[in-house]
């Protein structure tokens, strides 16, 4: 079976042509064949699956599809709670932890009907890198499986781009949502900061932390976002207000919209691969050629955003872990003990100097973004380095496309936008303004529907 | 740029912090400390003791 996205397996089993139990069959063929070499999984739950789906047939022949995610195969990143089911956070210090309750991103998912296929790969409590200290080894990129998948939802970036689930959850502090899907070449959304709830999810970094869908398509995040989007009076930063339908505006075109390009970022901030440059100069010829207009948008350099999110996260973290850090420091990976580290030399002053400054850098995005409807720059400097590539101090390295987003707490996007001389995915990265997520997934979808990029699979896929 | 801390400095911080390090992890430590403090000054600007934090809190129906 070739793999459908979400929206056409959702339309062939609402007309009876699919059965959750084929498609989940075909999924975990594709795991068992593929997950040795992506080590995607750190918790496959096959029987569960099995049995998820053979219930949602049942329960579909009866009455119907709940909705368009009933019997689709996902799959939860292992910082997500599961009750009654092992949530590792990839970490030693939690091996044995058994949750008494889902969180509430793992109820939602549940409660509309989705397979549960296992739990997914991530750097150590979402941080760090790929690290080879861990209880199971990092994931591997499905498209050239010596290069890296970027983190922290690596699993989840893999398990999509090789067809082994349809959708899954990532969550994103700095990038760990887009970060994955532009490596791995698939879409991936970080919704506006509050609009899904992250109660029951293992903090990274408080004030930076969004739970958000990653799928093949942007059409498939929409759908996925449906389900997730919505007050939770458990997280105490969840937004109380209506929620959308954001497949509606699917397939109204981009006639008349305005498109703000964050040039210096990619050309002069951080200069990014010559395929990536082409991949943005194309997503904006696309967009033009459908009638929105472009503009450019001079921000803060990217390295002032890098800071200040770093600086944020750097002690929240620390904040977060500081009693395993102190007791228990030797037990985190080489690559996390680093990170906390840090904590010690960042001060009190230096967090509020960070967070006054976020502030500033939020009020210039605001202004800058009144006339427009969506900016645009990279998604990632280039093509998926080689996993051994990765700097011991990574935090240092060249500052990243995704930060500023998590900064301002504004919803982005990462989407294919072609690939590199290695043959590897390069994207894109659309961004909106709060709670504006409909707007950036037709403007994604727009594009992918424009595109061809959509009809490429790994080689180890099609194989 | 303020100065780099030296050693003396470095033990105390890591000593308020609870963090036990051993020499070699340290050594890395140290490694960091001037993209650290330059990361710092893109954050330490001059903007006087009125400007607000980023975090907000408002106050909702349920709280009256």
């Amino acid at each position: 079976m070739s793999i459908p996205t979400i929206a056409e397996a959702a339309r062939l089993i609402a007309t009876r042509k699919l059965s959750p139990v084929e498609l989940t069959h075909a999924c975990l063929e594709r795991m068992h064949s593929l997950d040795d070499a992506l080590h995607a999984f750190v918790l496959p739950t096959e029987e569960r699956a099995l049995a998820e789906a053979r219930a949602a047939e049942a329960d579909i022949m009866r009455n119907g599809p709940r909705g368009p995610m009933h019997g689709i195969p996902i799959g939860l990143k292992d910082i997500v709670n599961t009750e009654g089911l092992a949530t590792t956070c990839q970490s030693k210090i939690l091996k044995d932890n058994i949750p008494d309750a889902d969180a509430t991103c793992a109820e939602k998912l549940a409660q509309a009907g989705t397979i549960l296929m296992g739990k997914l790969t991530t750097h150590e409590f979402a941080d760090g890198g790929p690290s080879f200290d861990l209880p199971s080894p990092p994931s591997r990129n499905p498209w050239n499986t010596d290069h890296f998948t970027a983190g922290s939802s690596s699993g989840t970036g893999a398990a999509v781009a090789a067809g082994m689930i349809l959708c899954g959850i990532g969550t994103d502090t700095g990038g760990s949502i887009r970060g994955p899907a532009a490596l791995c070449g698939i879409a991936g959304i970080k919704p506006t900061y509050g609009l899904v709830s992250r109660a029951g999810v293992a903090p990274a970094a408080y004030s930076l932390d969004h739970i958000g869908p990653m799928a093949w398509t942007a059409e498939d995040c929409a759908i996925m976002l449906q389900v997730l989007a919505g007050h939770d009076p458990r997280d105490p930063h969840s937004a109380n207000r209506p929620v959308p339908d954001y497949t509606a505006q699917l397939g109204s075109g981009v006639k008349g919209m305005r498109v703000g390009v964050i040039r210096h970022f990619h050309e002069t901030d951080h200069k990014v691969a010559a395929a990536t440059q082409a991949g943005i100069d194309n997503t904006l010829a696309v967009f033009r050629d459908l009638g929105a207009e472009i503009v450019d948008v001079t921000l803060s350099p990217l390295q002032d955003w890098h800071a200040c999110g770093s600086l944020i996260s750097i002690t929240e973290r620390a904040a977060a872990y500081n009693e395993w850090a102190r007791t228990r420091l030797p037990d985190f990976s080489e690559r996390v003990q680093r990170r906390l580290m840090l904590g010690a030399l960042v001060s009190g002053v230096d967090y509020v100097h960070a967070t006054q400054r976020r502030r500033e850098l939020r009020d210039e995005l605001r202004a800058s973004m009144r006339t427009l409807d969506v900016v645009v720059t990279a998604g990632a400097p280039g093509e998926a380095p080689k996993m051994d590539a990765i700097p011991r101090w990574d935090v240092f390295a060249a500052p990243g496309f995704t930060m500023p987003f998590n900064v301002a707490g504004y919803p982005a996007i990462c989407v294919c936008s072609g690939f590199g001389p290695a043959g590897l995915p390069v994207s894109v990265q659309l961004v909106g303004k709060p709670f504006q997520e409909a707007t950036v997934l037709r403007m994604a979808d727009a594009f992918e529907k424009a595109t061809a990029y959509r009809g490429s699979r790994p080689a180890m896929v099609a194989a | 740029m303020p100065p780099i801390p030296g050693d003396e400095a470095l033990d105390y911080l890591l000593a308020a912090s609870g963090l036990m390090l051993n020499a070699e992890q340290k050594a890395d430590l140290r490694t960091t400390l001037e993209a650290l403090e330059a990361m710092k000054a893109r954050v330490r600007q001059p903007r006087g003791r009125m400007a607000e934090l980023a975090h907000g809190f408002g106050f909702s129906e349920e709280d009256l």
